[in-house]
Parts: structure tokens; sequence; C-alpha cells
């Protein structure tokens, strides 16, 4: 069964990004549909909830709820939903869908099939349980060759950043091992007004 | 269990889009992979094949034969694979997950959950299985009351392409049903009032079959036959 109750976004950011989050009630009853937004501690800093009639949508208002720091998104619903996140910033545009373990977009093991050399590519990952997750990094060029590794601990319900200072500035792939189930985004920026937002793919 | 050896991409763009797409095995061994472009009338029109180490990439070099038609693309391994496509134009960009039924990117019933009135907005829906399917696509607005129905038969390993024009452009959201197991894309063009020229981008459709769906049986290597 692919459809979730529940779907996460890893990042509403903070900054000159603008956020739009829509979400879907996909059932031919009334959905009541919750949203909560934490920080990288797991701390909830906003919620709100709505009735959405069958095939209805719902912009989570929750861009300008919490302008001051980055923040995740969780929605949580008494029906299956779907959702769909765009970032903006001028003609840069990151893309996602809402992530679930039913959707086989949140895992133990995530690979992304493409740092790039040269661009910026950013990572983060939402530990979507309550526990605290220990995650392993492998950063590997286009060859497979391993050239960095690095772990971090994500508290529960928290994120985690990191850049391409952290994975080498390589050309290849990365690869996420964590402990507890994480959904993960990659952002590349290509340095002249394009960007590409990613799903980490699940391997688990 | 998510891991598969076979990805599908409903599209490798024609004309001035350049494309990428690059495949990573992701299994601890040698892995032979076949590529397979396919017209949207199901004719095999390029191949290639070559053995990549483990996670090594391939960057696939089908873009040649997509110079003047728009093409599928099949990906078919002996070990597991990930890909990734980038569909460059400019500063717009489609990029898209290479699809499969292991990773819930395929299935029969699809969900887009925007749609934009004043915006381009285009689908492409890629039949991976070979038997001719009943394709029907319902568009509805943001309050969820139907605005448009349509379909079409899609012939096995075959390609369909609507866009605002079948939609009505209308804000909403796109359902698309399907008797075999299908892929699909939609391309978001920004223009108008509150959408910035320049920007695009690429949604893979979500699946909500309620019932899982037996993926179709496929061979390794692709007879090219047909």
């Amino acid at each position: 069964m692919a459809v979730a109750k529940k779907i996460y976004f890893p990042q509403i950011a903070a900054g000159g990004w603008e956020d739009w989050v829509r979400v879907v009630n996909i059932n031919t009853q009334p959905a009541n549909v919750q949203a909560i937004a934490r920080l990288d501690t797991g701390q909830i800093v906003w919620q709100t909830s709505i009735t959405l009639q069958p095939f209805q949508t719902w912009v989570v208002p929750v861009d300008p709820a919490y302008p001051q720091a980055n923040v995740s998104l969780t929605v949580i619903s008494t029906l299956p939903i779907v959702g769909e996140r765009h970032c903006h910033a001028g003609t840069e545009v990151l893309a996602f869908p809402g992530a679930s373990p039913e959707m086989k977009t949140a895992g133990t093991r995530l690979i992304f099939p493409e740092t790039v050399y040269g661009c910026h590519d950013n990572f983060r990952f939402l530990n979507i349980t309550d526990y605290f997750a220990f995650v392993t990094v492998i950063s590997r060029d286009i060859n497979g060759f391993t050239v960095r590794r690095f772990t971090g601990q994500v508290a529960p319900w928290g994120f985690w950043i990191f850049t391409d200072v952290e994975i080498g500035n390589v050309q290849g792939t990365l690869e996420v091992f964590s402990t507890q189930p994480v959904v993960g985004e990659r952002h590349l920026h290509y340095g002249n007004g394009v960007a590409v937002g990613q799903l980490g793919q699940i391997l688990s | 269990m998510p891991l598969t050896n076979r990805l599908y991409f409903a599209q490798v763009a024609s004309s001035v889009w350049a494309d990428w797409i690059q495949i990573i095995n992701v299994s601890g061994e040698n892995a032979k992979i076949q590529a397979i472009a396919r017209d949207w009338n199901a004719n095999i029109l390029w191949s290639s094949e070559r053995m990549s180490s483990p996670f090594q990439g391939w960057v696939i070099p089908v873009e040649p034969a997509s110079v003047t038609q728009n093409l599928s693309l099949v990906v078919l391994s002996d070990k597991a694979i990930v890909g990734e496509r980038h569909c460059h134009n400019g500063t717009e960009v489609l990029a898209f997950p290479g699809a499969s039924p292991e990773l819930g990117t395929a299935g029969c019933r699809l969900f887009f959950p925007e749609l934009v009135a004043e915006c381009g907005d285009w689908f492409i829906v890629f039949n991976i299985t070979n038997i001719e399917s009943q394709v029907n696509a319902i568009v509805r607005d943001v309050n969820g009351a139907v605005v448009k129905q349509f379909g079409t038969r899609l012939k096995g390993m075959g390609g369909w392409v609507f866009s605002d024009v079948e939609t009505g452009r209308v804000s909403g959201t796109v359902e698309v049903v399907s008797e075999q197991m299908i892929v699909a894309e939609r391309h978001l063009h920004y223009q108008g009032t509150f959408h910035p020229n320049g920007v695009a981008l690429g949604q893979l459709g979500q699946v909500i079959d309620i019932e899982p769906v037996i993926p179709p049986p496929f061979t390794f290597p692709m007879p090219l036959g047909r």
C-alpha cells in the first residue's frame, strides 16, 4: 500500500527562500490534517490543523510562521494524503514530494546518484522517529572509490545538515546509513540561478 | 525491498533540451547494464550496454538519438541500480529519479498534487508493460471538484503526452489511472504574473495504488527485436 497518512519535509527554508507546501486529501471522505514544524533539535515551534474535503488541497501556512530559522514539517492525517513542496529564490526552485516510508522515500539506507564537483551541494536529513539516529555518510567518486566517510547524530525529530565541505566537493555519489529511518534532501546549486532538489533514494 | 534492477525514464527530450542521465551500480559486484531508447510508439531506436564496477557511474550516451524526437529510456541491469535525469534548457531544469515498481514510483494510479492555471503544465505517461493499456486522466480543482476527464489507449512500452490544452488551464490536481503499470512525469514551466520565466521543475507522479500491484515481468538482457 503506497499511500501514507504521515508525510515529511526535512526543510522549510529561512532567509531569502520562499516555501510553498501543498497537501491533498486523496480520499472520498473528509480528513483531519495536522501540520507540525520543528527546529533541528526536534523542538516543536509551530502547528496548525484543518479538515480537508475529498481531493481538496491545502497550502500549509508554514512559511511565514517561523521565518527566523530552518524548520522541518511533518503533516499527519486521519486518511491518506500526498504533498509537494517548492522552495523558491529567483529562478532557483527546489521541488520535493512529501516523503514517507510508505512512498519508499524514508529509510535507513539512502543514496544520491550524483554529487557535482564545482557546484554547491547541500544535504539535510530528518530523523522521523522518537530515537536518536546515528548516521554514517560515504562520499564516493564517479568510479566508486570512497573519498570521505564521516558520522553524525540526529536528535529525535531533529535534522542534520552538511555540505561540500564535509563530502570533499567530489564528482560522484553519496550514500547514507542511519540507525533510524530518515528522509534526506539534496540541494544542488549550479551557481548561475539554477537549483535542483532531490530526495535520497532508499536502498534499505 | 526497494532495490531494483530496472529503471524507467518517461522522456529523453528532443530539440533544445540537453538531457543527462546517470546510472549507478549500487551492488557490491560488477553489473552488466543495458539501456534501451524507444519512440512513443514503442519502436526501439537506440540501445547500448556496459559493465559498471560497484558504485561506478555511467552517463548514458543516449542524447544523439533524441535530437529530432522525444524518446523514452529503459535501463536494465543484472544487479541493483539507481539513476537520475536532469533535462536542461538555460535556467530551466527538469530533474527526475529513475522510476521503478520497486522504488514505489511506478503503479496503476498516480497523483500529481499540483496543476497551475497560468503556467505551462506538461504530462508524459509511459506504459512500462508490453500490454496495451487504457489510461484515464482526472483533473480536479483545488476544492476537489472534477473539472475534466479524458483518456487514451496506450500501446505497450508506448508514451502519451498531454498538456494544458487537455487539462483546461485549471489550478488543481491531476490523477492518472491505468489498467497497466505506468510511470509519469509532470513538467511545470513557470509563466505569468506570479511565476518568473526561466523556471521549470519536474515531478514524478506519486503512486496511490491502494492494493499492491504486481510488477510486470522482464528479461535481462532485453531482446531488441521490436
